[in-house]
């Protein structure tokens, strides 16, 4: 029998917050954190703001020897999987636990840093940990040294979609069974100048904002950071006196086999429609989406119009909190999620920077403040290039 | 055509798969079957031809001046201009 699976811990480092409880102040005020790029070589970016974690000092969280083996991604990772697993409480089987992170670029400030060394300064060496420091998998493998977390232990990487494969398959992997707990979510942290210089060719990202679903909008904005939730199978939390912040009731994954960087409306609306269908509930049960809503023309339009191919005209609010985090790639489906567990607790995020909501977008975007709301379920979409979407229905914590 | 046409038609004719005797100056990039992913490779390809900085934005595509062929030959030979003032 399938078993039902609840998160009990979540923990945050991101551009709204080092940890749940200032990202969640954040998100309520619609707090914008994108702001100019500080970075080395800044003057030579076309694309020069983000949403950057601000005054992070490693040193305050790691000791200066492990420092060496620790990207700033699996750092981010680190201390968010610290406060979940702190919040989700003692008494949880980690041996038999394993891990999941989706990551689009992996440890590619570590890439670009040492290429710079070997390539621009002409050095014959790099630091002998550079290996183990990138791998895309190092942040799940030091979580799983921290927390002696010995059953399944990988990483995902589906572009935009990562987090929310991550967090899918956990779910599954403790609804079925195979593990009785998994940490689950995303790091990344790739707004180096090597990164951002691949992603301003391609000529998507905005020079002055996100402002999703806006008649103005012009394009992304990357952010950084990770988000971590444990889930655990629901009557074990109980039975253990956990404190259930929300039950994960449904995911669904496809792929649109249509374009390598379009979004399709008939993808967004099949991959949302399953995800309804394995949580088993109707469209009219969610009363908050988290859109993908990355800013750009193409997305937005199409993610509004599949969004009232489910759900009608007069569907359920939906935000988008990349114009408050900015877009964290492999690790925004997870803090999305966040948002999602927001508005189960009677609060939706709002979609920051927003004047003229587009008429091609017509939807009942939150914008400006948080909306206070009532809300039984909720869905979180990620849709990513390559045709690649993930979808997670989450109910309340007493359903 | 002058010399910078030539070169922008043989830019266009390679990244379409079409003739260059088909390109026609009145023809809209969408006729040539240029998408989105094209459009972007055709003006890096055009930049770095002609040492120039084509300001386009994905997200604002149908105010960037380059909807034809013509309007792109236009657009390039404005930029070499200013390059060399």
């Amino acid at each position: 029998m399938a078993r039902r699976v609840v998160i009990t811990g979540a923990g945050t480092v991101n551009p709204l917050g080092s940890n749940t409880g200032a990202t969640f102040d954040s998100l309520a005020r619609g707090h914008c954190a994108i702001g100019p790029l500080d970075i080395p070589d800044v003057d030579r970016l076309k694309i020069k703001i983000g949403a950057q974690v601000r005054d992070w000092r490693p040193e305050d969280h790691f000791e200066a020897r492990h420092l060496p083996l620790l990207d700033r991604a699996a750092q981010f990772a680190l201390v968010s999987a610290a406060e979940a697993l702190a919040q989700a409480g003692p008494g949880i089987p980690l041996a038999q636990a394993g891990c999941i992170l989706g990551t689009a670029g992996g440890g590619l400030t570590t890439i670009d840093d040492n290429y710079k060394t070997v390539y621009q300064a002409g050095k014959d060496r790099v630091h002998p940990l550079v290996v183990p420091r990138l791998m895309p998998s190092a942040p799940v493998s030091q979580i799983s040294l921290t927390h002696g977390l010995q059953g399944p232990c990988f990483t995902v990487s589906s572009a935009c979609s990562s987090s929310n494969h991550a967090i899918g398959l956990a779910f599954q992997m403790v609804r079925s069974g195979m593990a009785p707990a998994m940490l689950a979510g995303g790091a990344e942290a790739m707004l180096c100048f090597g990164g951002l210089k691949a992603w301003e060719a391609l000529r998507v990202m905005s020079p002055d904002g996100c402002r999703p679903f806006s008649a103005d909008r012009n394009g992304m904005v990357q952010g950084e950071g990770a988000a971590v939730f444990v889930l655990e199978e629901r009557e074990a939390a109980l039975a253990r006196g956990a404190h259930v912040l929300a039950e994960v009731l449904g995911f669904s994954m496809t792929s649109d086999a249509a374009d390598i960087v379009l979004p399709s409306q008939e993808g967004a609306e099949r991959v949302m429609r399953l995800a309804l269908q394995d949580a088993g509930i109707a469209p009219d049960a969610i009363g908050y989406i988290n859109a993908h809503g990355t800013g750009t023309a193409a997305n937005d339009r199409i993610e509004a119009a599949a969004i009232r191919g489910v759900f009608g005209d007069h569907g359920p609010a939906v935000s988008s909190t990349k114009s408050q985090h900015g877009h964290l790639i492999g690790a925004t489906g997870a803090v999305e999620l966040l948002a999602c567990l927001m508005a189960l607790n009677g609060q939706i995020a709002p979609t920051a920077s927003v004047q003229d909501c587009d008429p091609d977008c017509a939807l009942d975007l939150v914008v400006g403040t948080a909306r206070k709301a009532d809300v039984s379920a909720v869905l979180t979409n990620s849709f990513a290039f390559g045709g690649l979407s993930a979808c997670l229905v989450l109910g309340p914590s007493d359903r | 055509m002058n010399t910078i046409g030539k070169q922008v038609a043989m830019i266009l004719s390679l990244r379409s798969g079409l003739n260059l005797s088909d390109i026609r100056m009145d023809q809209s990039l969408r006729d040539l079957g240029v998408d989105s992913l094209v459009l972007v490779e055709t003006i890096f390809e055009l930049e770095e031809t002609f040492d120039i900085v084509v300001p386009f934005n994905a997200n604002e595509a149908e105010n960037s001046g380059l909807e034809t062929v013509g309007s792109v030959i236009a657009l390039v030979e404005q930029l070499v201009m200013k390059r060399a003032a």
